[in-house]
């Protein structure tokens, strides 16, 4: 009886205070105490412990934990410090322009009724394309700014189906393996559509094994209809395609159909001015077609010293603007990536080589990755990187781009960065 | 016009859904350290149970865990209990981990024959497997740089020695293999190596000495090779071999995990190296009706 009743008030101290880390040292020494006096067993201790870290965690998760409002217990925050050198030289430059840059993002995200919601705020100005803040002016201090607000939905009724509105990240609604046309920086605003899933027969059995598919589309909304001018630029996308996954080998393909509305005679902001008539008037409209790959196989060098989530995958981007008229309309990304997939834990690693030609017309320069000569078109680019975990979520990385131009005579560049990166 | 075209091939895409679907045969995944063990159960129940089919796969406890919560397994093996990370996934897809308890593990610290030290305190392993005790010397053996054996970050092995004995991070030093049987090979011809293995994996095995250890200095050390410290908990990293399903089991599901739990079933543990479950995993096990 008395062990039943220790039983019981251990197992509700324990539920009432495990939110707490530092709680749940002081509950352990309490354990170890009881099972040193021979009133509960080691066993015992270890089921309360045990039964009750998977109940909290449980009841936290779908909000039931009697001590906090819902909202409260599914909320997650993330984040991420980057701190980084960076060395940038062109070949006529006498000296290197050298500098220190930060960047720090925090985003929280809940579940309200029905729908997730998301906010996050990251450091840097107005640019979609760069939340860094430049060691510069005497201390100068950096801005915060709304990097992405949206609401997310699950329809009860078809679970493959994701729906987002607001600014929002981009990897789940548009997928690329490259950043030759999408920086990874840029968060859209507007509304998006994401599915995956199995694709099955009459009788609800997949018709292929480790096969999904794919299909985003969506409506990014460019800029505003003002009272002067109702002609705001929108990107209508569509995306689909197929995922396939098994323990040692994976292949992801994706054919993509953007179509921009009001881009046609008009500037845009953040342009790279790039583009035929940036500066002007743009020249074309840059509706295109993409397809894009990856293909990776795990344990492909099991002779060497590597482990057994080591894996090689090989992938590429393609874009055509669909306006046969222009002389300068393709785009290829391509490269491999050996290591492990994640850099997360300590010891993973990951080097990446990547090619980029974009050509001058075949994409709006108001998207590309900004180290690539700032984020303009008419650019060739080879880039190798080199990131390792040194402890779990602390990651030191190399990042070095060789640019060049396709066309206009201008001087290879050469772009260097060292980066720390904390994530949480 | 753009739009209207782009809305109404998302209609007839969402019409077209419907729920995955799942095969007959009972699939189980996940633990390295399990995998023999219910390999060979799964065979015996086979033999007693014509027309009943069993795939047994491995890949980690990690890896196991997250079959079950994808949808993809009926059973995860698991060395280790659930994280509460994990435990939100699983809510969040609408899965309801429940755990049966099938056997005993006596984790076992494996060193060569030729090596003097063959009792550990929890702490002095931890200090070794942290990499803060880097020479044999150091704990009264010879001069020698210690050479660390451990698993990789999907095995359950790898995440109960971790928060049970390390409570820190593996030293950057230590060799990660792909199972048990790698890390007792790699042992037996390492006289400066030291790893830890599934007692499964060493009751029989020659050519190694299993080291005895101790819950704290002063304490009297226990080894992992006798059943009664072992099933006592006088051993102190003695641990549940574990099975997660999805809600209260049922079927074909339920026949099994019966079978394992059965007398029959408790031998077979035992014949594999493994303990038969102590009481206190008994009484847990019936709050799922076993």
């Amino acid at each position: 009886m008395k062990k039943l009743v220790v039983l019981g008030l251990t197992g509700l101290i324990l539920g009432g205070v495990l939110l707490s880390a530092s709680f749940a040292g002081e509950i352990d020494v309490l354990l170890e105490t009881l099972v040193q006096k021979d009133i509960i067993t080691p066993f015992e201790a270890q089921i309360i412990k045990d039964e009750t870290k998977q109940q909290v965690a449980e009841e936290i998760s779908q909000g039931t934990h009697p001590t906090l409002p819902s909202w409260v217990q599914k909320m997650k925050l993330k984040g991420d410090l980057r701190v980084r050198y960076q060395y940038e030289r062109d070949a006529s430059d006498t000296d290197a322009k050298e500098r220190g840059r930060v960047r720090y993002r925090l985003g929280l995200m809940t579940k309200a009724g029905d729908v997730d919601v998301g906010a996050g705020i990251a450091s840097g100005g107005g640019d979609p394309r760069s939340t860094n803040q430049t060691f510069s002016n005497t201390f100068e201090t950096g801005d915060l700014r709304l990097d992405y607000a949206y609401v997310n939905y699950v329809p009860p009724y078809a679970k493959d189906v994701e729906l987002v509105a607001g600014k929002f990240e981009r990897k789940k609604y548009l997928w690329a393996p490259t950043d030759m046309l999408w920086d990874g920086d840029i968060n859209p605003t507007g509304g998006s559509l994401h599915a995956q899933g199995k694709i099955l027969n009459n009788s609800g059995m997949a018709l292929i094994d480790n096969t999904d598919y794919i299909f985003n589309t969506g409506v990014w909304v460019m800029d505003e209809n003002s009272h002067s001018d109702k002609g705001a630029p929108f990107l209508y996308y569509t995306q689909a395609g197929l995922e396939y996954k098994e323990e040692k080998m994976d292949a992801k393909l994706a054919a993509t159909y953007y179509a921009f509305d009001n881009v046609q005679n008009r500037t845009l902001d953040y342009s790279a001015e790039t583009n035929t008539g940036a500066t002007t008037a743009l020249e074309y409209d840059y509706d295109s077609f993409g397809y894009s790959a990856e293909f990776g196989v795990r344990e492909a060098f099991g002779g060497l010293p590597l482990q057994i989530d080591d894996r090689i995958a090989f992938f590429a981007d393609y874009i055509v603007n669909i306006d046969r008229n222009i002389e300068q309309r393709h785009g290829w990304a391509f490269g491999m990536k050996l290591g492990h997939q994640k850099v997360k834990k300590q010891g993973t690693w990951q080097l990446k080589y990547q090619f980029v030609n974009l050509q001058r017309d075949a994409f709006l320069d108001t998207f590309p990755d900004s180290d690539r000569r700032s984020g303009e078109t008419d650019v060739i680019s080879h880039e190798v990187i080199l990131n390792y975990a040194l402890k779990k979520n602390i990651i030191f990385g190399i990042d070095y781009y060789q640019n060049d131009r396709i066309k206009r005579s201008e001087d290879l560049d050469h772009l260097l960065q060292v980066d720390l990166v904390v994530k949480f | 016009m753009k739009f209207i075209v782009n809305i109404i091939l998302c209609f007839a895409l969402l019409c077209a859904w419907t729920q995955t679907g799942y095969a007959d045969m009972l699939q189980i995944k996940g633990s390295d350290t399990l995998i023999n063990l219910v390999q060979r159960l799964a065979e015996v129940y086979m033999e007693k149970n014509p027309g009943k089919f069993i795939a047994v796969t491995g890949g980690g406890s990690g890896t196991g865990i997250s079959a079950l919560i994808n949808g993809k397994c009926d059973i995860a093996d698991a060395s280790r209990g659930m994280k509460a990370k994990e435990v939100d996934q699983a809510a969040s897809r609408g899965v309801t981990a429940k755990r049966v308890v099938i056997a005993m593990d006596g984790l076992s610290v494996i060193v060569h024959p030729d090596n003097t030290v063959k009792k550990f305190t929890i702490d002095e392993l931890g200090k070794i497997f942290r990499g803060e005790v880097t020479n044999w010397s150091e704990l009264g053996g010879k001069d020698a740089s210690i050479t660390l054996y451990g698993r990789q970050s999907n095995s359950g092995t790898f995440v109960f020695f971790q928060e049970q004995v390390l409570k820190g991070d593996y030293s950057a030093k230590m060799n990660r293999m792909n199972g048990n049987a790698q890390i007792v090979e790699a042992v037996k011809n390492d006289s400066s190596g030291i790893g830890y293995v599934g007692v499964g994996y060493v009751k029989d095995a020659s050519g190694l000495t299993v080291a005895e250890v101790a819950a704290r200095a002063g304490a009297d050390y226990a080894s992992p090779l006798d059943k009664y410290d072992v099933k006592s908990g006088k051993y102190p990293i003695a641990r549940p071999l574990n099975q997660y399903v999805n809600g209260s089991p049922s079927g074909d599901v339920r026949a099994f995990i019966a079978f394992e739990l059965s007398a029959e079933g408790q031998n077979i543990v035992e014949e594999e190296g493994f303990f038969q479950i102590p009481d206190e995993y008994t009484e847990l096990n019936k709050k799922l009706g076993f």
